[in-house]
């Protein structure tokens, strides 16, 4: 069962730095939502207020009804899933094994839930789950970073900039099996990214962040027709005109 | 092998007090006389039915003195000189301190009040520090006394011992009595400095008297004029426990006294230090020449021929004890790493658990890796007396600081990124050691065990300073009797074990290897 994701102004300071400055934020079960902004706009910070790898200063943290102080944190990380970069994946563990790490941290491991969860990304378990990680692609290491966060059947997906590694062609099906699965599941998925296109691709619900605060949320063509600042219309600009050629 | 072990274990429980039937624990510091008397005082004892140990070639002075005072050992020769100034202390008038009679019975006084030590009468003869050049520096400079040495001494270069140079009565009372300075001072080992003066490296050294070195070099020995160096009457000094509870072995070292004259004593170390002669051989002739111990006609004259056959005979003539030493060399050893890897590894990973003690923990450590082996050992003597147990504290420091390091750098450096996954997806932190960061560490860790393991069974070849024995024995041995073959039976078998035992940890490495990083099978 999918779950809403909420912060009421929220604050947090990493020393002198502000990365996030009263930032509240709703995002609704079952939808797919994209926060953009560049590095250092605290986009990370607010995705990882959620599974409390960050605990904000000041303000409150909602999941599904819960407030996360009340939880524990490591209950807490195997209820939500998570998907980074580079994967992080354990290279001296096998396909199969990484799939199953939570389930095997809560001793739930089963391998019949490990071939679901293969499966549901697209891979073949019996080809691949015998493999390790550096005998894969990187498309197909992120597929099995997803298979992981999706195996001990997690109630919202925190995806920090998955496809960021990854080249064109293996992006764009990477990004293809994460939809198909939020669409399956009805999963609630909360994406950070520094890529607009990439977003307005993935989701309908943009959120635009800068210096620690949200520029302005909504569709891709609301960014388009009235950006609420400079910075939304300099960002829009900019992912207009690369798909623009040069010499017209 | 069980005998071995047995052996081993007893030794480290040396200075407990044990059953009457103990044996006489004999040492010796590390050059050829003091090899030769102790030699002479065990088979005295021997030849008497009294049981004895010998721990022969302690690094120094301090350290067979410190073992003496400790009753680890029981009795080694000494000088009387040595015993007033390096380690009384004392500074007697003019009158007392040249005198012999005075001195000895000064000493026999003091030590007897301060430790309950015995000094038996002087066996005889006087091995006094011998200040020696070549015959063409003599003629060049006209040097005869250590006055005309304090003339010429700043165009010369000393090479003295370690010993010398730290002691009272050696290079620093020298040089307030001669006003003597060099124009460099460079620390030799007492076998190789005549060889050094001989060949040209250094101009001056540090002997004494009954070298028997001193002739075949042909060396000038530089008169004392001002006698400043002290009467070095040499003799049988015996530590608490021996004089209180064994009269009989008293009794019969005492029979040494009076009898060894310095033309004796001369010959003896000739035959030890020139002509490479078994020095249990030659102390056993001598003593049957003495009428101290019976033996068949022509014994000891056997080893000076067998001296002249090859290596390989040699080597298989002291197979046992090469065998013995290798053995006692490789458990000195393994227990050492066994501890490092046992203390080493759960203190890396509890650094990393605290950073911000853990450059100060490491920046401790590495300074105990840069003290010297034979200072840290030196160390250990107060802590643990001699023997096995300050062996395997020291080489168990060494060993520390490179099982720590590789522990810490290793699994603080895992793969950041699996490590902040995991975290994220809801490990617990101990998960996460033992699935992630430790496996991934283990190649980094297991290059640090086998630099230790390199160390110390290199660094276990000194251990025979504090008599622990191993494959260092015949190389401090051979190296105070100027005896190339004998350092090369420790030698050979040391260089072999290092490269082995590398060899073996590289497997171990391979097993332990995390299995993505193992090569695939085809």
């Amino acid at each position: 069962m999918s779950v809403s994701l909420d912060t009421q102004e929220v604050s947090k300071r990493f020393g002198p730095v502000v990365a996030l400055d009263n930032v509240s934020l709703s995002v609704p079960a079952e939808s797919f939502t994209a926060i953009v902004g560049e590095s250092g706009s605290g986009k990370t910070t607010l995705l990882r207020c959620f599974n409390r790898m960050v605990d904000p200063d000041s303000g409150s943290v909602t999941v599904g009804d819960r407030d996360v102080r009340e939880s524990d944190p490591i209950e807490l990380r195997r209820s939500i899933g998570y998907v980074q970069q580079h994967g992080g994946l354990l290279p001296h563990w096998t396909v199969s094994k990484n799939v199953a790490l939570i389930l095997r941290a809560m001793n739930r491991e089963s391998s019949e839930s490990v071939k679901a969860s293969l499966s549901l990304v697209g891979l073949d378990p019996v080809k691949f789950g015998s493999r390790f990680p550096r005998e894969l692609s990187g498309g197909q290491r992120q597929r099995v970073a997803l298979a992981r966060a999706l195996a001990a059947k997690p109630r919202a997906l925190l995806l920090d900039e998955p496809f960021g590694a990854l080249d064109a062609v293996s992006r764009g099906e990477v990004q293809d099996a994460f939809i198909a699965v939020q669409r399956e599941l009805a999963l609630t998925m909360l994406l950070v990214t520094h890529d607009l296109s990439e977003a307005a691709r993935l989701s309908r619900d943009i959120v635009v962040m800068k210096n620690g605060k949200i520029e302005q949320r909504g569709h891709v063509a609301e960014l388009r027709d009235s950006p609420a600042t400079e910075y939304v219309a300099a960002l829009i600009g900019s992912a207009m005109r690369q798909l623009e050629p040069l010499q017209a | 092998m069980k005998k071995f072990f047995l052996s081993f274990f007893a030794a480290s429980a040396l200075g407990a007090q044990n059953a009457p039937a103990r044996p006489v624990v004999i040492a010796s510091k590390p050059f050829g006389e003091s090899y030769l008397l102790a030699e002479m005082f065990a088979q005295v004892l021997e030849s008497r039915g009294m049981p004895v140990t010998r721990r022969f070639g302690f690094g120094a002075t301090e350290v067979a003195f410190g073992a003496l005072r400790s009753n680890s050992i029981d009795v080694y020769p000494e000088y009387t000189g040595t015993g007033l100034i390096a380690i009384l202390h004392d500074s007697l008038p003019d009158s007392i301190a040249r005198d012999p009679l005075r001195v000895y019975a000064h000493v026999s006084r003091e030590f007897s009040r301060r430790w309950g030590m015995r000094w038996l009468p002087p066996l005889g003869f006087e091995n006094t520090y011998a200040i020696a050049v070549r015959q063409e520096t003599a003629a060049k400079y006209n040097l005869k006394t250590l006055t005309d040495l304090a003339r010429a001494g700043p165009n010369l270069n000393a090479g003295l011992t370690a010993d010398f140079i730290g002691r009272p009565d050696g290079l620093a009372g020298l040089r307030k009595a001669y006003d003597l300075t060099f124009k460099s001072v460079r620390s030799l080992s007492p076998a190789l400095k005549y060889q050094a003066l001989a060949q040209g490296g250094v101009d001056v050294v540090d002997g004494y008297s009954t070298d028997g070195l001193l002739a075949k070099y042909d060396l000038v020995v530089l008169l004392d004029d001002k006698r400043f160096f002290p009467p070095y009457q040499a003799a049988a000094l015996a530590g608490d426990r021996l004089a209180v509870t064994n009269p009989r072995a008293i009794a019969a070292l005492s029979l040494l006294s009076g009898k060894l004259d310095e033309r004796t004593m001369r010959g003896l170390n000739q035959r030890v230090e020139v002509n490479h002669e078994d020095a249990a051989s030659v102390a056993k002739s001598a003593l049957s020449a003495l009428g101290l111990i019976d033996t068949p006609d022509g014994a000891g004259s056997t080893e000076s021929t067998s001296s002249r056959a090859g290596f390989l005979q040699y080597l298989l003539d002291h197979r046992s004890n090469i065998i013995d030493q290798t053995l006692r060399h490789l458990l000195l050893s393994a227990l050492a790493l066994l501890a490092a890897i046992v203390i080493g590894i759960p203190l890396g990973l509890a650094l990393e658990r605290r950073r911000h003690a853990a450059e100060g923990t490491l920046a401790v450590l590495g300074v105990i890796e840069t003290i010297p082996s034979i200072a840290l050992l030196a160390f250990m003597l107060p802590l643990f007396g001699v023997g096995v147990a300050p062996a395997l504290t020291a080489l168990w420091l060494y060993a520390l600081y490179p099982v720590v390091r590789a522990t810490y750098t290793g699994v603080r450096e895992a793969d950041p990124d699996a490590v902040e996954a995991a975290e994220a997806l809801g490990t617990t932190p101990s998960q996460r050691l033992l699935w992630i960061r430790l496996p991934l560490a283990t190649p980094v860790i297991m290059s640090g065990v086998r630099t230790a393991a390199v160390i110390i069974v290199g660094a276990a070849t000194l251990a025979a300073f504090i008599g622990a024995g191993g494959l260092g024995e015949p190389i401090v041995q051979g190296l105070a009797l100027a005896d190339t073959r004998l350092v090369l039976t420790g030698a050979i078998p040391a260089a072999i074990l290092a490269v082995l035992v590398d060899r073996i940890l590289a497997i171990g490495e391979r097993i332990l290897r995390p299995p993505h990083l193992r090569t695939k099978r085809s």
